[in-house]
């Protein structure tokens, strides 16, 4: 019992509407209708048995989504089902597969979930249909955590593989003659969550489904796909690009859902010259304690690990001082342990747990029961989360509250200023590259690990001349050409050197040399920067100072600190065009996409005191440059552009870096990014175009297409840059739009709101060069 | 730019080896000792040597390995049913390996393979000169199979045949039966020498147990780097040493299940193998010659902690075999000259259970717990629960020799 009977969010929003304070801080409250049910019958030729199952748990006809998907699964079509939380998405798989498997015994299906978590949990409900059809269909999750014992009755005789992109990759695959079974008789590969196999992630499980399809042409199997994604803009061209292969986009939502309150709440500015508003961390407290006091089932959802711990601790606070049980508080996270977790998810289930504080672990489709409170504290980095951390609050019937909490960072303040935006159609598009270099290349190796590649062979719809990778690695002594096939020569096992969640194939191991233990590792590229001698590096919240890098050896030796600054590199960025791959004229300006090389090379640290940020102390750093090739986008003003915005070139240039920050700070948000998938650096002669110039580039070698991207879509992205710039309060900028005052000069902002008008010109198809005569109404143009 | 420089400048050579020119493919050449072997698959090299059976491989003779009886053979393999292992129709064998981290892509290159036959000993080496050579070898592989009812191996149930299962299916042959009945000879290594031995490898085995002599041996490690050379070089020099390599290996597999039986029959002379032959027994339940087991390893023993270890497993063994008087004299050797904490508790049971010695019961746990409280015991928190049972026991014996009194 959650020990508030008479709980009533319907009286609790009322009591909102009434509260002044709390109404001028929401910048939008937006009701969302009740939709009532779609359903359709069983469709035809659907196994008794499965039917049977359904009606003895209450579902007597489907939505109309599932119908549609067990159609068109049934007729081997590949899909991808487009529905919001609760809308019955795992019936869109199971179906369609138990129904194979009820036909066919013989029949297997492969089912992947991007983390481990999520695969342990969805295998309650199907064990629970199946057991309630009776049939016999063994379901095992297969992962690290596997013994050793059980793996070869799952490997023969496990007809639903239940498993993550990593285990294939590197357990399964590898050792595929252990797996004939299950890759004989192959008939359906579910991918849930699709949504999240983007950027480096995609490009990486783009070549693994290449791997996996070319193991099941070596068995004579060819499995259909079906597959379950967020809201994105564009689910049907991430799984065709991911499967490379016609997908039938499955979108029309049958299930019911009642009235859903998305509230969107800006905290009250504090300091307005520095842009800092009041900490989200406490008006997120504040907002979901005045739920849970009412006894409002809620979520929590924080942005990080610590967020969550801090949260937790004070809501807990809040609970005791009311002398109710803090135990009604749980906090939840990748960390606990799985049996913690299992026991979380059923009190929140049962109602023995009133809130939950969560990273967004629980995004995804655990089933924790129906909430009626969502509260997000932060932006949750898309759209698409937003909406599914949104969905965690929601039931079928009644009315539910979803509160998203902004933070002062850039697009926390664009997000809740434009509800438009936010509320329209989904403005993400997720991109990956399969064929970035990088990625390629170390699946290219695994799969000649896996099977020699014959002549004339092709790799997925590799676009990249797969014979020549091949003599490259046999140049390299790693395969050799004999007869018509290339035989993996090499005492190595590829697949253990290449992660999924990173294109780079090197990192740092930091090292406790107090306690001896490895403490955390980091990407190559970023290391310089993070772990440079003298440098603090935090890890779980402790304070760790960096004693040696060891360039050579990769390899930092940390020692346990506790001082009171934290420290901060700069580094000087340097970047040439090597190939355009496309340029074209705008109304502003010029803009382009190619390869280039990008030449990093830290220069100092600073020691900055914490909560005052002043700056107590500093020390050179004394690494190589590191240079790394990669993909971006660039926009270059006119030559003269300085003289007609009546600035001097100083004065540009620190414009120029006011627009490179914010640039960087939105464009993520519209290739479904995270803030370090991207760098802008921008240059007042640029040695390439010879004109002022901004690079926006990804942050991967090899580039994972985030740039052709924001190639393709540059002045919308301008224009939304320029919105959020235009609209923050601050007087010549802050960290929550341009960069401080301080770090762009006084006229930074304005010029980088000028800067920002240019590029988001519409392209109306007219060859310029002209640029700022159409553009002295900045102000107008970002209306346009 | 073309798309190796690419790749050059994006770092995509991480753990490569520097790029050289690929030479001319050599012409295949036959290689001493070796003899082309042609199938419906192809072709590849194959060797065959024929051992007298009296031939020497250290210590022991091939045919002795043909002696061993089936209560031996039970022991080996620690599973009675073994016992029906028939040697002279097992197929001794050994692969030579591309990489040893396993997976589909590392390929068996050389296989060495042996049987007893009415006039010896033959050994065939299955040699692939490249890769295209492998279904032809496997095919042979698998005819020579048919032949055998078993496979002896060292390592094989965990890397050799489950690698050569692999090579069968990537090259999409019928696969010949693998699941024979299996001795795998290390891990009856691990029961009989590990107490002695710090390393269980078979060249350590050689030199400790079975006085076999390599010189100028190749490490394991090396082999995979070592065939890759071959394949550019062609330098049949390189291998040369792979190939004794691999000869000695099969043959080992011999004199190990030799010493092996010879350890069976208690006729070894080292007492660690003794005491290894008393547990394997132990563990199969076969009591009594566990018992005459461990008291032929004590004959033998000269060192205190080995000797303490034996003699507690013989107390154990006597008593499961109820024979708790003799049990009862090794307990109390194990308490007079170590003080042995398990000797006092078993001692103590039997003095308050069976021959209701409460005075004997109660002096034996004092002793213990005095021990206990010795320095060296004192720190150490794992004892914490023994150190709770003894002073329940006490409690309970004070009561008893209370009641007793009153």
């Amino acid at each position: 019992m959650r020990g508030f009977p008479d709980h009533d969010v319907d009286r609790l929003l009322d009591e909102i509407r009434g509260d002044a304070a709390f109404q001028e801080r929401l910048t939008n409250w937006k009701v969302i209708p009740a939709r009532e049910a779609v359903t359709a019958p069983f469709p035809q030729n659907i196994d008794p048995r499965l039917i049977g199952a359904m009606k003895s748990r209450g579902i007597e006809r489907l939505f109309s989504h599932q119908s549609e998907a067990l159609e068109r699964a049934a007729r081997g079509e590949n899909i991808v089902v487009v529905t919001p939380t609760a809308s019955g998405k795992t019936l869109c798989y199971n179906l369609p597969v138990l129904n194979e498997l009820l036909a066919r015994p013989e029949s297997r299906a492969l089912y992947l979930f991007p983390t481990k978590a999520l695969s342990a949990d969805q295998l309650d409900e199907l064990h629970g249909i199946v057991t309630s059809t009776g049939g016999d269909v063994k379901t095992f999750t297969f992962d690290g955590d596997t013994p050793a014992d059980a793996r070869r009755a799952i490997r023969s005789a496990g007809h639903i593989v239940v498993t993550n992109p990593d285990m294939l990759h590197s357990g399964i695959l590898p050792h595929h003659t252990r797996w004939v079974k299950l890759f004989e008789n192959l008939k359906f590969v579910v991918l849930d969550e699709l949504h999240h196999y983007r950027g480096v992630f995609g490009s990486h499980l783009a070549n693994v489904i290449r791997r996996l399809k070319r193991i099941c042409r070596f068995y004579g199997s060819n499995p259909r796909f079906i597959c379950c994604s967020a809201t994105i803009a564009n689910p049907g061209e991430l799984a065709s690009r991911l499967l490379e292969d016609a997908v039938t986009v499955v979108d029309k939502n049958g299930a019911p859902s009642g009235e859903k309150h998305f509230l969107l709440y800006n905290p009250p500015v504090v300091n307005r010259e520095l842009g800092i508003r009041r900490s989200v961390i406490k008006e997120s407290r504040d907002v979901a304690d005045r739920f849970l006091e009412k006894g409002c089932p809620t979520i929590v959802f924080a942005r990080s690990r610590l967020t969550v711990e801090v949260l937790t601790t004070y809501l807990k606070e809040k609970m005791s001082r009311r002398h109710k049980n803090p135990e009604l508080i749980q906090g939840y996270r990748g960390g606990y342990l799985p049996t913690e977790r299992r026991a979380i998810e059923g009190a929140l289930r049962d109602g023995s747990v009133l809130g939950v504080v969560s990273t967004n672990a629980l995004e995804l489709g655990i089933d924790i029961g129906s909430l009626e409170v969502s509260v997000m504290c932060g932006y949750p980095g898309t759209v698409a989360s937003a909406w599914q951390q949104a969905g965690r609050a929601g039931r079928r019937q009644g009315r539910s509250v979803a509160v998203m909490i902004a933070s002062s960072s850039p697009l926390d303040q664009y997000m809740v200023a434009h509800p438009d935006y936010f509320f329209g159609r989904p403005p993400e598009g997720a991109v990956l590259n399969p064929d970035n270099l990088v990625i390629l290349m170390s699946h290219v190796k695994c799969a000649a690990f896996e099977l020699p590649f014959e002549d004339g062979e092709n790799f997925g719809a590799c676009q990249e001349d797969l014979d020549e990778l091949l003599h490259f690695l046999e140049e390299h002594r790693v395969l050799r050409h004999v007869g018509n096939r290339w035989h993996w020569m090499a005492d190595v096992y590829p697949a253990g050197d290449v992660s999924l969640r990173s294109a780079t194939t090197d990192n740092v191991v930091i090292h406790d040399v107090v306690n001896d233990r490895v403490i955390g590792e980091i990407d190559w590229p970023t290391a310089p920067l993070i772990v440079h001698d003298e440098a603090i590096y935090l890890h779980q919240s402790r304070q760790y100072q960096i004693e040696r890098f060891d360039y050579e050896n990769k390899r930092a030796n940390a020692r346990p600190v506790e001082v009171d600054y934290y420290t901060d590199a700069e580094s000087k960025t340097d970047i040439k065009v090597l190939d355009i791959f496309e340029e074209r004229p705008a109304p502003g300006g010029q803009r382009a996409h190619g390869e280039v090389a990008v030449t990093t090379l830290p220069v100092l640290y600073k020691k900055i005191r914490f909560h005052t940020h002043e700056n107590v102390g500093w020390g050179y750093i004394h690494l190589p440059e590191q240079e790394m090739q990669t993909t971006s986008f660039w926009f270059s003003y006119g030559e003269n552009d300085h003289q007609t915005l009546g600035v001097t070139a100083e004065e540009m240039g620190l414009g120029l870096k006011a627009l490179a920050n914010i640039l960087s700070q939105v464009a993520p948000l519209f290739v479904m990014g995270e803030p370090h998938d991207l760098r802008a650096v921008a240059m007042v002669q640029s040695p390439f175009t010879r004109r002022p110039t901004v690079y926006v580039y990804d942050n991967h070698p090899g580039g994972v297409g985030f740039s052709e991207r924001i190639f393709e879509d540059c002045a919308r992205l301008f224009r939304s840059a320029g919105e959020l710039v235009g609209g923050c309060p601050c007087p010549d900028g802050c960290p929550s739009c341009v960069g401080p005052a301080l770090e762009i000069g006084p006229r930074g902002k304005e010029l980088a709101v000028r800067l920002l008008a240019l590029g988001g010109m519409e392209d109306r198809g007219v060859l310029s060069g002209q640029g700022l005569s159409a553009a002295s109404r900045p102000s107008a143009s970002a209306e346009a | 730019m073309t798309l190796s420089d690419r790749l050059r400048r994006i770092g995509a050579l991480h753990g490569i080896a520097p790029a050289a020119p690929i030479p001319e493919p050599a012409p295949r050449e036959e290689l001493s000792g070796f003899l082309p072997c042609s199938n419906m698959y192809g072709t590849f090299l194959m060797s065959e040597r024929l051992y007298p059976l009296e031939h020497a491989h250290g210590r022991h003779a091939l045919q002795e390995a043909l002696a061993c009886e089936a209560g031996a053979l039970g022991v080996l393999a620690r599973d009675r049913s073994m016992g029906a292992f028939d040697v002279s129709r097992a197929l001794f064998l050994d692969t030579e390996t591309t990489g040893l981290s396993g997976g589909t892509g590392t390929v068996a290159f050389l296989v060495g393979v042996a049987g007893f036959e009415p006039g010896g000993f033959r050994v065939r080496q299955l040699f692939m000169r490249d890769f295209d050579e492998e279904p032809a070898l496997l095919f042979h592989l698998s005819l020579l199979l048919e032949e055998r009812t078993g496979i002896v191996t060292y390592n094989g149930k965990s890397f050799d045949v489950p690698l050569l299962a692999t090579r069968f299916i990537a090259n999409r042959l019928p696969a010949p039966e693998l699941d024979l009945p299996h001795l795998d000879l290390l891990h009856t290594a691990r029961r009989l020498w590990r107490h002695e031995l710090s390393e269980l490898t078979l060249a350590s085995l050689e030199r400790s147990v079975l006085a076999v002599m390599r010189t100028g041996d190749v490490p394991g490690m090396m082999i995979p780097a070592l065939y890759f050379r071959f394949l550019t070089e062609r330098r049949s020099d390189l291998l040369e040493p792979v190939f004794s390599h691999n000869l000695l290996d099969v043959l080992s597999l011999v004199s190990v299940l030799a010493a092996g039986a010879r350890a069976c029959r208690g006729e070894g002379e080292r007492v660690g193998e003794r005491y290894g032959v008393a547990r394997t027994l132990d563990a199969m339940s076969a009591r009594e010659e566990a018992v005459q087991a461990y008291r032929r390893a004590l004959a033998l023993c000269r060192e205190p902690a080995l000797e303490r270890t034996v003699r507690k497993s013989l107390a154990r063994a006597l008593a499961r075999l109820g024979n708790h008087d003799e049990s009862a004299v090794e307990w109390r050797t194990l308490a007079d000259r170590w003080d042995d904490l398990d000797a006092l508790e078993a001692l103590a049971k039997r003095a308050e259970h069976r021959t209701r010695d409460l005075a004997e019961a109660s002096a034996c746990v004092e002793r213990a717990l005095a021990r206990l409280n010795s320095p060296i015991y004192r720190a150490v928190r794992t004892h914490d629960r023994r150190r709770a049972a003894l002073l329940s026991r006490r409690e309970r014996l004070h009561a008893k020799l209370a009641r007793a009194g009153a």
